[in-house]
């Protein structure tokens, strides 16, 4: 009985806490990630928690918009960078928008962008230097411009630079050794140029920001964000459902139901930019200078394709909104195909067929052999993706039925990235965030990655004539088929069964107007949300 | 005394220096890319994965590596986090807060509550009640924390909406809240971890407590006492519960091992920014010098543990003061 | 025998009767049923998971791996614990000091730090080296009580007897000693028990115990959290059944303390 009163008591405190804010925030935000956000600068920052915040705190040149397509300069909008013009094919002059301030008050100038681009450039603040090698110089050409020169030309220069500069304040960093930023004064509490200023961090909890009523582009109607950290996922879906938080992303379809049936929750899609795929090795599991003795034979690689049903793994990981692609393309790259093509449907009878046909028979325990060996493989995936867990439970069993025995080798996370570069495995069930540019196809997929120690195409896929189609469509006047042919090169080959392409399920209060999330940078558009009038939480007042 | 407790403390030192060589070799030989954590699977050019396996000594023998950390933490020095590109010692700093309250807090309750608990039972051994306490607290122990603290969220916080379901404060409360706001907002968020905590722990000192002193009350002068006419309660605390007391504190120097790893599956229930759920997420990440940073920590925490039982042992069972 | 001892003993019998006979009545645990997430019905005693799966069959099965996990485990630090502290305690020469050195040493390293670190790296194992490794790391409280006990018989008079006929050191250790240490090892390793299976669900929550598909309590639990609303039995049935085993395994091994110590009832 006591304890009922002391547990209501306690209930009533959110609402007394509420009322003694007395600055008036405005409309607020809260937003729990699951990365913390401890050093929210772009460049020297690691990772989602930071980059999420330091969207919102550092402006860059330009935005990418709707069809999101990054071949070509039209989908690009100006940002901090008022305007730009192509000099020649391998040139363009930017220039900063005169009204951008930093939030000290000092003008953002083009030394600003010119100082980030040698924090960018130097191996000891940043080690993705390989992105940036289509780059051969970033020079001031006046106080508000900035001259760009690429090594040769390719489609996606614009997107290249432009939406990847986010430049620090150079006054305020120039004295720091580059090294030792991420201990400075600046880095316990950043001066940006964007939407929102930075207000407080506590540590292991939030970071707090502020709206930056001058903001050249116009004050944001949102007065406050909160991001906080919540590492784990059935964590953050109990924080929404509770009312602490006000946005969920990456919903999974097993939480759907509970946030469908929350009368203040919504739903709001973005593509997203995530691909899950299973991989196959190309090399032997158990010597990696061999072929793989098993998945080296097409008509195998295409069994274990048709044995399974990707529309019911797609879904029953990602709910009904995902889609099932036929090559290695999410979402995101929807102006290259717009992803209503038909795919290849379950079909085990021809499963069964094809694995007769590669001399694959009937053996012990409803497993198929060959010459006494069995038609065993192994499957790794990171032990934390409860996404990729159920694929792998499911497609197993799917496997099986067709007789093919598959061991699933789960691994935290870093063990399962270690595997992956050792080539001890069959089939990697991968998932990727693809970059808003198809070009980094590369990176992936193409022979000189294959022959790169430590590159991310683990499988060592390796075929030319894919190659050659992707050279090509960098160039390509016309990029939109020349993009096609390189996909469906791919699916041709069958280097990998395509899984699934989510959306970006995003749970907000239903309480917001206006709500748009991106995708490759999801709240970018943040600061034009906005309290529905009438709607007002005690929190936003 | 002092001699003893020099000695002690030099034995505690010794024994945890030694522990961390043992880790740090343990760490050293396990598979896994040091650099993972720096690049997270983006592309890297040569020159830049040479500068960066020279940087994080990758390619380090052994004694080489252990000499760079030892040689740094004779300075205090943790090294940097890769995984958060900030010095280890800040972000061990900012986790410890949190696991000491909720550990600190544990502590206190088991040995109160539970000792009274354990005390109470023992003296009304026929007492149907103090069976049930008995019992239920044996059920606490037995289901894994994680899924009390799962099934509490569930009902306090999601179902009946009386309590928050995690984290350690309210993210809206300003700044500037006035003190008892503030006090008032921790223990909101305290209650459902440290109940957790709590039920998964309070099992062993109250039936250890139990035990104890109903052996202590078969003894003949305990028998005596009470045919002497000497009233239940002061037989109770003057003769059963003050020689009881000497196992119950040997428990306290295990129990911190027992806290660490209560916290690391309990932390992550409840979102609480402590050392167990940062220990968690660093193994993950293949975070070297913050998993070793931890690990010191933690091997540091057990051995002050040990350390305290020790001097709490002499000071409650003078005999072993003249050993 | 005393309540809590027979409680102990039904239960314990009970879960042996569900490791050993539960999975000849009950369907594969890895093959699909009907559907997914049935309720509790005569089909599916437990319902089914989101893999169609029976969780009757599962929490079975998961008997025989969690039970055979932990008494793996159990045995092999035993087997070291006892063998390490009777050097530690028998002499006072320098094989016995390195001993109790180790001793110490293994103490002051966190057990399930030190399992993080391990299986992070080295991924999921499978089963029998996963016990292994849970039971190398488990030794050192075994070995301290074994130490103990070892140093407090050493000066018994039965063994200063037989020190006194000339017996040497490793035949003293043997016949004279170590018998006397069994009753505590005893109650140490029942009680061990409880903690390892305990210990195994902690790691396969956080993803790194037992390897999927084959059920273990502690990855059902995993693969349950996020249908407590909509599935509660999922949860349920293995959280129950490890409860009740580690429930078993802590009453009688304090049952078995009581009866090896007659004087403490």
């Amino acid at each position: 009985m006591q304890m009922t009163r002391v547990l209501s008591l306690l209930t009533l405190l959110p609402l007394a806490t509420a009322t003694l804010t007395a600055q008036h925030p405005g409309g607020t935000v809260v937003y729990a990630s699951g990365q913390e956000p401890t050093l929210p600068l772009p460049v020297i920052g690691q990772g989602q928690g930071n980059a999420d915040v330091a969207d919102q705190l550092f402006l860059r040149l330009a935005v990418l918009t709707p069809p999101y397509r990054t071949a070509g300069d039209n989908a690009l909008k100006p940002m901090l960078a008022s305007a730009w013009h192509r000099v020649d094919a391998r040139t363009i002059d930017f220039t900063i928008d005169p009204r951008a301030r930093w939030q000290d008050g000092v003008p953002v100038t083009a030394h600003d962008v010119v100082f980030t681009w040698s924090l960018e450039t130097n191996p000891a603040v940043n080690s993705d230097q390989a992105t940036l090698e289509p780059i051969a110089s970033v020079a001031e050409t006046g106080p508000r411009t900035v001259r760009v020169t690429f090594k040769r030309p390719f489609s996606e220069q614009l997107y290249l630079f432009a939406f990847g500069m986010q430049p620090l304040p150079a006054h305020l960093l120039e004295r720091v050794r580059p090294d030792s930023i991420a201990t400075s004064a600046f880095a316990q509490h950043p001066v940006g140029d964007g939407p929102f200023r930075f207000e407080r961090r506590v540590p292991g909890q939030l970071v707090e920001l502020r709206a930056d009523s001058t903001f050249f582009l116009g004050k944001p109607a949102i007065g406050r964000v909160l991001f906080t950290y919540i590492a784990d996922a059935t964590a953050r879906l109990n924080q929404l459902l509770t009312g602490q938080t006000d946005v969920m992303d990456n919903v999974a379809p097993t939480m759907a139901d509970q946030i469908q049936a929350h009368a203040d929750l919504r739903f709001v899609t973005a593509p997203s930019s995530t691909l899950i795929y299973a991989l196959f090795n190309t090399r032997s599991s158990t010597d990696t200078a061999a072929p793989n003795p098993r998945l080296a034979d097409p008509r195998v690689r295409e069994a274990l394709l048709l044995a399974l049903d990707r529309d019911a793994l797609a879904r029953s990981a990602f709910g009904q909104a995902a889609r099932v692609p036929e090559a290695a393309q999410s979402q995101l790259w929807g102006w290259i195909t717009t992803g209503t093509t038909v795919g290849v449907k379950q079909d085990v009878a021809r499963a069964r067929a094809l694995l007769a046909a590669a001399g694959w028979r009937a053996g012990a325990d409803g497993t198929l052999a060959r010459n006494g060996v069995p038609l065993a493989l192994t499957l790794i995936y990171p032990s934390t993706s409860g996404a990729r867990h159920t694929i792998a439970v499911a497609a197993q069993q799917m496997w099986q039925a067709v007789g093919v025995h598959v061991e699933l080798e789960p691994a935290a996370f870093d063990a399962y990235q270690a595997r992956r570069h050792s080539g001890q495995w069959d089939i990697d069930l991968a998932a990727v965030m693809q970059d808003a540019s198809p070009a980094t196809l590369v990176e992936s997929w193409s022979c000189a990655a294959a022959h790169q120690a430590a590159s991310s195409n683990v499988a060592r896929w390796c075929d030319p004539e894919f190659d050659r189609l992707l050279h090509a469509a960098t160039t390509a006047p016309d990029p939109v088929p020349a993009w096609r042919a390189v996909l469906a090169r791919m699916t041709s080959q069958h280097p990998a069964i395509f899984l699934a392409a989510p959306v970006n399920l995003v749970a907000v209060n239903t309480r917001y107007d206006n709500v748009a999330v991106l995708p490759v940078r999801q709240w970018l558009a943040l600061w034009q949300w906005r309290v529905r009038p009438g709607a007002e939480l005690a929190r936003d007042r | 005394m002092s001699g003893w407790l020099l000695r002690r403390t030099a034995s505690a030192i010794a024994t945890a220096l030694a522990a961390a060589a043992v880790l740090f070799v343990l760490v050293h030989y396990l598979p896994g890319d040091p650099l993972a954590a720096v690049l997270r699977d983006r592309p890297a050019t040569p020159d830049v994965l040479a500068a960066l396996r020279q940087r994080w000594c990758v390619d380090c023998s052994l004694p080489h590596s252990f000499a760079r950390y030892f040689g740094a933490l004779a300075h205090g020095d943790l090294g940097p986090s890769p995984s958060e590109n900030r010095p280890v010692a800040m972000v061990l700093a900012e986790h410890l807060g949190p696991t000491l309250l909720l550990g600190a807090l544990t502590l206190l309750i088991d040995f109160t509550v539970g000792l009274a608990l354990g005390l109470w039972a023992a003296l009304r051994p026929q007492s149907r009640a103090a069976r049930m306490v008995s019992a239920l607290s044996i059920a606490g122990y037995a289901i894994p924390a994680f899924v009390v603290g799962m099934i509490l969220v569930w009902l306090f916080a999601v179902t009946l909406g009386w309590l928050p379901p995690g984290a350690i404060a309210d993210p809206l409360l300003p700044a500037d809240a006035p003190t008892m706001t503030v006090l008032f907002d921790r223990l909101r968020h305290l209650i459902l971890p440290l109940a957790t905590m709590v039920i998964a722990t309070i099992a062993v000192p109250l039936r250890q407590q139990r035990a104890a002193v109903l052996a202590v009350a078969a003894e003949p002068w305990v028998l005596a006492a009470r045919a002497r006419g000497v009233p239940p309660l002061a037989v109770a605390w003057r003769h059963c519960w003050r020689p009881a007391l000497t196992p119950v504190v040997t428990l306290l120097g295990l129990w911190l091992p027992m806290l660490v790893a209560g916290t690391v599956f309990v932390e992550s229930v409840f979102a609480w920014p402590g050392l167990g759920s940062l220990i968690a997420t660093a193994t993950e990440d293949h975070d070297v010098p913050l998993v070793m940073g931890a690990g010191l920590l933690l091997i540091v925490m057990v051995q002050l543990g040990s350390l305290i039982a020790d001097l709490l042992y002499r000071v409650v069972d003078p005999a072993q003061r003249a050993a | 025998m005393t309540r809590e001892a027979r409680i102990g003993v039904t239960l314990g019998g009970l879960l042996l009767l569900l490791g050993v006979a539960g999975p000849i009545i009950a369907p594969d645990p890895l093959a699909p049923m009907s559907g997914p997430l049935l309720h509790p019905s005569l089909a599916n005693w437990f319902g089914t998971d989101q893999f169609s799966r029976d969780v009757f069959a599962r929490v079975a099965h998961g008997a025989r791996i969690s039970l055979g996990v932990a008494l793996i485990a159990v045995a092999i630090s035993t087997l070291i614990g006892t063998a390490a502290g009777l050097i530690a305690g028998a002499s006072t020469r320098s094989g016995s000091a390195i001993a109790s050195r180790c001793i110490d040493l293994g103490l002051a390293l966190p057990r399930v730090v030190v399992l993080l670190v391990l299986l992070a790296a080295v991924g999921t194992l499978p089963l029998p080296l996963f016990a292994v490794v849970l039971g190398l790391t488990g030794w050192p409280g075994i070995a301290r009580l074994v130490r103990g006990e070892t140093l407090r018989l050493r000066h018994a008079p039965f063994v200063t007897a037989a020190e006194a006929l000339g017996a040497n050191t490793g035949r003293v250790l043997w016949r004279e000693i170590f018998p006397g240490t069994l009753g505590p090892v005893l109650v140490a390793a029942t009680l061990g028990v409880a903690d390892a299976m305990l210990l195994e669900a902690g790691l396969s929550y956080l993803g790194l115990g037992v390897r999927p598909p084959h059920p273990s309590w502690g990855g059902m639990i995993l693969e349950a959290r996020e249908y407590l609303g909509a599935a509660p039995w999922l949860l349920l049935a293995p959280g129950v059944a490890l409860g009740l085993a580690t429930c078993a395994a802590t009453l009688l091994g304090d049952a078995l303390r009581r009866s090896l110590q007659p004087d403490a009832k």
